[in-house]
């Protein structure tokens, strides 16, 4: 964990010699954590990067007053990427919650005084490292642009339907699960729709997904983590959750 | 010709020395434009590094199929503010449209390809104006979170 063919591969560290590599990482200090432990809290003092050795780690943004949600993800971390880089930008401080997301996660934290200290002995590392940063944010700026682009042809259409019955067991929750689905998934071609009760009222949450010139499937007593796995199982995959459906 | 004392006032290039400044100074071009003007659009592919010489220039998130409304203006920028990050860093894509905001607005744009020269000669002065740079790409991403969380809400509010 963390050797230098590791860390060659780093996105935050791309075009450093080995030379380099060993500098940064002098710094660097080990740390394990398991599912649903915070690395760090949204508002902290940001000193330091957070490079993902193994697992991953969510980044989301905590409601005051209630516990952690995977509903509240805005991006997944996997190795070998970085989080942290608000610890270069002003104010300094963390602008989202981030919490292990695996059984277990491997980080590696260089501080950043550490790595300015390096930047001024070699400014061509800090050129590149300064690159690498905005090339990450440019990245998730592309990312948070799309998850609310709406789709010019929308292949598949997915229906939530959100009657007061429905919204009574937990359609709105569902709802939620979805768009954060969409937002995490790199598909634009995605509409999502709202409709009333469908007559099912014993069996809602309900949903009714199309793709393209396919029969509608409607599956029925939704939560938001099935809606994750008709998403993942379904409309990514192509593979009807049999188990879901309505009258099944 | 851009002056020295211009470019010793913009923050991304507050650390540069006379000599530094002067390089930079030998690539600025002057552009002008009228208000509503496109400097660039999103998706372009970027020739230049910009900075607001006179008046105000909008950032505005367009949509595909729409025209550019005053709602999806993302940060108005005066005199001095750079804009024109994404030039500097693969993939080379301009994020958001650029217009002139005032009734006239006069720019100077930094060829990219020189500017990357600049930084491959000297890596100091590269290492300080990135340094800043990414100030101005973190203030951007916060600003284009609170527009998302705007429109994520206004879209789901509308269909529940």
């Amino acid at each position: 964990m963390g050797g230098l063919n590791f860390l060659e591969k780093v996105d935050i560290f791309k075009g450093f010699s080995q030379d380099q590599l060993k500098a940064a990482s002098k710094g660097g200090r080990e740390k394990h954590y398991l599912y649903g432990e915070r690395l760090f809290a949204e508002g902290e003092d940001a000193d330091r990067i957070w490079l993902v050795t193994d697992g991953q780690v969510d980044l989301r943004f905590d409601l005051p007053g209630r516990p952690t949600s995977e509903q509240n993800t805005v991006f997944a971390i996997t190795a070998p990427q970085t989080l942290g880089w608000s610890s270069f930008v002003p104010p300094f401080k963390y602008a989202l919650s981030a919490y292990s997301a695996t059984k277990t996660c491997k980080i590696l934290q260089i501080k950043k005084d550490h790595l300015l200290e390096c930047f001024d002995k070699d400014p061509r590392m800090g050129l590149m490292f300064m690159t690498n940063v905005a090339a990450i944010a440019s990245r998730h700026f592309d990312q948070l642009q799309e998850s609310t682009s709406v789709a010019p042809v929308s292949k598949v259409k997915i229906t939530v339907h959100m009657s007061t019955c429905g919204i009574a067991a937990g359609a709105r929750q569902v709802m939620g699960a979805l768009v954060e689905e969409i937002s995490g998934s790199d598909r634009r071609d995605i509409e999502v729709a709202s409709s009333g009760c469908i007559g099912h009222c014993k069996n809602e949450p309900n949903i009714t997904v199309e793709i393209g010139s396919s029969e509608p499937v409607i599956y029925q007593e939704m939560t938001p983590d099935k809606m994750r796995r008709v998403f993942k199982e379904h409309i990514l995959g192509g593979e009807v959750q049999e188990d879901y459906i309505l009258g099944h | 010709m851009v002056s020295l004392d211009f470019l010793e006032d913009v923050d991304a290039f507050a650390e540069l020395d006379d000599d530094q400044l002067a390089a930079i100074q030998d690539c600025c071009e002057v552009a002008k434009f009228k208000r509503g003007g496109a400097i660039f659009a999103a998706g372009e592919a970027p020739e230049y590094f910009w900075l607001v010489l006179e008046g105000q220039v909008n950032l505005v998130w367009d949509m595909p199929e729409g025209p550019a409304l005053p709602e999806n203006t993302i940060s108005t920028l005066s005199e001095g503010m750079p804009f024109g990050w994404s030039s500097l860093v693969p993939p080379h894509k301009y994020r958001l449209s650029a217009y002139c905001a005032s009734r006239s607005c006069k720019t100077v744009r930094i060829p990219r390809n020189r500017l990357l020269e600049l930084f491959e000669e000297d890596a100091q002065l590269g290492y300080k104006v990135m340094s800043k740079v990414i100030i101005v790409v973190g203030q951007r991403f916060h600003q284009l979170q609170d527009e998302v969380a705007r429109r994520r809400g206004h879209d789901i509010i509308n269909r529940w």
